[in-house]
Order: structure tokens, then sequence, then C-alpha cells
């Protein structure tokens, strides 16, 4: 397998992997169970809440960052 | 003075100096995993701005870019111009990574999975995912750091020491200090390789008679106007590859080596400042590289093939002095030596977080996990050194297949998404081997 270099029409591998690797995760997703709602409120929620602009204009504020480090 | 010995003199002089301020750095960070892998969270902005840079940035800026316009035209200005696509990812994964890092601990760019998907089997499976997509991209590196040395030394200095060398000196900064090394000595060396850079630009644009406009004029008229165009003179960087370079680059602050920046930033104001300035800069920085080979088909015009990719040094070597090969070298070298640093710190959080302390020992001391965090980055140092010599064209091609994965990070922070989803993913590029072959 030294040798081996997929191409499909010249496209770039990455590319080809991309689109099934997208439809594989919609798809699959779709038909299995969803997340817990303890998962969803441990970080949709906290991010819900974190990522609000006001949060992150007080983070600016508080975080007064020095230039050595 | 010849260009070998001031090849060797940078060589010697800035490896002591990383290894010093790798040392220096590596100070006072304890026996903590936190120190050790994220830099206890407080890396500052000119820290993370100059690290991104560096890590972005490798020997391509200086062979590879100035070939590619040499042979097309502006056209690889894409690949400033997707910087900013790359940037929209470090805010859209950095932020909301450095709350949840902040928050459950996390360190690696798998152990979120684990959690978010309630399983450490898909941190595990999308952990090895991302280890042989970063080795394939590490031993290109450590490829080009043996190159770099082989064919500027002209065949003196053979392939095998650059590859040997830079592994060598990877770990003598990284294992006391880890991430907080890497970040000072990526800093150092991104000054180096910006300085660097356009002094050879400068050197360059002057020998072509240091006037743009006239510079243009030599093109517009004559069967090589279309380097000023895109795509160019060779239709290679049409919109199509603009467009996906673009859907790309939208992935890429999920590398693991640059995923762990998010983590080891003091605060997102951090993140935010370090992504809008990499943001104005990139395209900036392209832009040099982008000229660089239509300014050099001014001074010469008749190179072709393989040897297009070494015009700056050929053309460095033969109007400036034998230090300028030597600097040259020196910006090429700091270039390669961070961007792998950063990719060997990157599976090393991976091996430990998501394989040791998720299987192999979960009970380990902080002690302990230190420990297996040094020895899982010599481990991948050395794998990449040995790949390097053996150049499998098949760990490059799993690879690429395994890089849509990185928009699996992304789809993480959707409440629609499901581990086996995930899970559907990583094994795609196994059903895509068996349906091609």
């Amino acid at each position: 397998m030294g040798n081996l270099a997929i191409s499909w029409w010249g496209l770039h591998p990455g590319l080809i992997a991309f689109i099934p690797n997208l439809a594989a995760f919609i798809v699959v997703s779709l038909l299995t169970p969803k997340p817990s709602q303890e998962v969803v409120d441990k970080f949709h929620g906290y991010l819900a809440k974190k990522l609000k602009m006001s949060e992150i204009i007080d983070d600016f504020k508080d975080n007064q960052v020095g230039i050595n480090e | 003075m010849t260009p070998l010995f001031w090849i060797a003199f940078f060589f010697i002089i800035l490896n002591v100096v990383y290894i010093v301020v790798g040392a220096f750095s590596a100070r006072g960070i304890g026996r903590s995993l936190e120190a050790y892998l994220v830099a206890k969270r407080g890396l500052g902005n000119w820290i993370t701005i100059l690290g991104l840079m560096a890590t972005w940035f490798s020997a391509y800026m200086f062979l590879g870019l100035y070939g590619a316009s040499y042979r097309t035209g502006l056209g690889p200005f894409v690949q400033g111009y997707i910087l900013i696509a790359c940037s929209v990812s470090f805010l859209l994964l950095g932020i909301p990574t450095w709350f949840l890092g902040k928050k459950y601990g996390y360190m690696s760019s798998a152990d979120f999975l684990s959690d978010r998907y309630e399983s450490r089997y898909v941190g595990l499976l999308q952990g090895l995912a991302w280890i042989i997509f970063t080795m394939a991209m590490l031993m290109v590196n450590m490829i080009g750091a043996g190159a770099l040395l082989h064919g500027l030394t002209n065949g003196v200095i053979p392939f095998w020491v650059g590859v040997v060398a830079i592994t060598i000196i990877m770990l003598s900064y990284l294992i006391p200090g880890g991430t907080r090394s890497m970040a000072w000595v990526d800093a150092l060396q991104g000054i180096i390789l910006l300085t660097f850079l356009w002094i050879s630009f400068y050197i360059l644009f002057q020998a072509a008679g240091g006037n743009m406009v006239e510079i243009v004029n030599k093109f517009v008229g004559t069967a090589e106007e279309k380097l000023l165009t895109i795509p160019g003179l060779v239709p290679q960087w049409t919109y199509g590859v603009w467009f996906f370079q673009g859907v790309f680059g939208l992935t890429w602050g999920a590398f693991p080596h640059m995923y762990i920046r998010w983590y080891a930033a003091r605060s997102p104001k951090v993140i935010i400042i370090a992504t809008l300035i990499t943001a104005a800069l990139g395209p900036l920085i392209f832009w040099h590289g982008a000229w660089g080979g239509p300014i050099a088909r001014v001074i010469e015009p008749g190179l072709t093939g393989a040897a297009t990719d070494s015009v700056l040094p050929i053309l460095i070597a033969r109007i400036a002095s034998p230090l300028f090969i030597g600097l040259l070298f020196a910006g090429a070298f700091a270039a390669i030596m961070s961007t792998t640093s950063s990719m060997a710190m990157g599976v090393s959080a991976i091996g430990t977080r998501d394989i040791y302390r998720a299987f192999i020992n979960p009970e380990a001391t902080e002690n302990q996990a230190v420990t297996a965090s040094r020895i899982s980055l010599t481990l991948f140092l050395l794998l990449g050194m040995i790949l390097s010599f053996s150049q499998p064209q098949f760990l490059m091609t799993l690879g690429m297949l395994f890089l849509p994965g990185d928009y699996n990070l992304v789809r993480s922070f959707m409440v629609l998404f499901t581990g086996h989803g995930l899970i559907s993913t990583v094994l795609m590029p196994g059903l895509l081997l068996v349906l091609f072959y």
C-alpha cells in the first residue's frame, strides 16, 4: 500500500471525504437518539449563557492582559 | 565566509537559544498536567499571536510559495485569504472551547467529545483519527527539515541530519516545559521567521528595481501578463479552488496543534485579539509571497521544474552576501520547528488524556500523568522521525481522508448531532478505502 493515493476525477482526497462525512453525520444523527437533557444543559446551556455578548464585553473589561505573556 | 558556514552558524546559535528559552520558560511549571499540557491556561496576547503565526507558517513560505507564484502568478495569494476563513474558525471554536476547558478541565481536542457524547470510546476514536492526520502532517514537516538542510548546503549535510536534529532539539525543550516552552519558543521563532521573510523579500524587490509600477509594467502586454491575474498563467488557482480552500479553512481551528492554544489562552479576549490580528496580518504576509514569484521572474526568468521551488535561495545566493543564505535557512527552519512542535504537543495531549488517562490508568496521579505525557510526546516525535525516512504515501492519503473529521468539533456545539453520527464519520475513511480499492 506504499503508493496508495485516492484521486476521484482529480479531486483532493480531503474533498472526496468531505461530502460523505457530512452526509453520514447528518443522516446517522437524525436516526439515533438525541443527547440527554443533562448533556444539553451541561454544554449548550452553559455556552448559551457564557457566549452572550454582554459576558464577552465584561471579559474584555475584566481581563487586562499584559503583553509579556 | 561561505553560505555553509553561515547556515551552520545560525543552526547552532539559534538552536541553543531555543533550548535555553525553552528551559527558562519551563521554570516553575511544577508537576501538574494542566501546567504541562495547557500552560496553566495562562498564555497572553503576544505569545498567542506570534505562536499562532509561527505555527501557521511553515517552510512553504520561503520555498513552495515563491515557487508557486513564480510558475503561476498571484493566485497563491488565496492562501492568505483563507487565513480569514481560518480566523472565523478560530473564533467559532476557540471561544466556546476556552469556556468549556476552563469549566470542565479539558486539555485535548478529544476529551470534550468524550463528555459531550457520554462515551470515552468516542473521544478515543476521534482522537486516533486526529493522531493519524497530525502524524501525516508532522512527517511532512520533518521531511521538510531534512530537505531544507540538505538542499541549502548543496548536499553537504545529509537529509537524515536535519530530521534527527529537529527531533532532538524539540525534545530538549518540550520534555521539560511542554506547551509553555512550546509557546515561548514559537513566539521567538515567529519573530525570526517574519523578520527574515521580509528581509528576503526586500532584497529581491530591490534587485528587481525597487519600483512596483515598473515591475508590473514589465509583464503588461507580454505573454506573461496573466501572471498578474487569477487564475494566473497556469489555471491552477481557479475560483473553485479559492472556494474550497475557504471551506477547508473553516476546519483549521480544530487541528489538534491549533486547538491546544484555545485551552492555553488566558482569556477569551486573548483569542479574539490573536484571531483578529492573524486575520489582518495573514493576507499581508502572503502578499509578499504572491508577489515574490513574479518579482523573481523579473530577475531570473528562465527557471523551470523543481528549481522554481528554490527560486528564493537561488536568487538570494546570487544577489546577496552568504550571510543572508544563513538567515534564510534560520527563518525557514524556525518555521518548520514551530509548526512541528505544536503538532507534537497536540498529539501528546490526546495520547495522555484520551488514551492513557481514559483507558490505561484512570486513577493516575498528576505526577504520573505528566510523565505519561512526556513519554507520549517522545514516542510521537520518534515515530515522526522514523516515518520521515520511509515517507509512506498511504499515511498521507489516510490523513487527508480524516481531515473533514475536524468539522466534528464544530458540529458538537450543535444539539442535533449524536455520538453515533460522529462515529460514522470517523469510520467513513475506512469505507472509502474499501470502495475505491
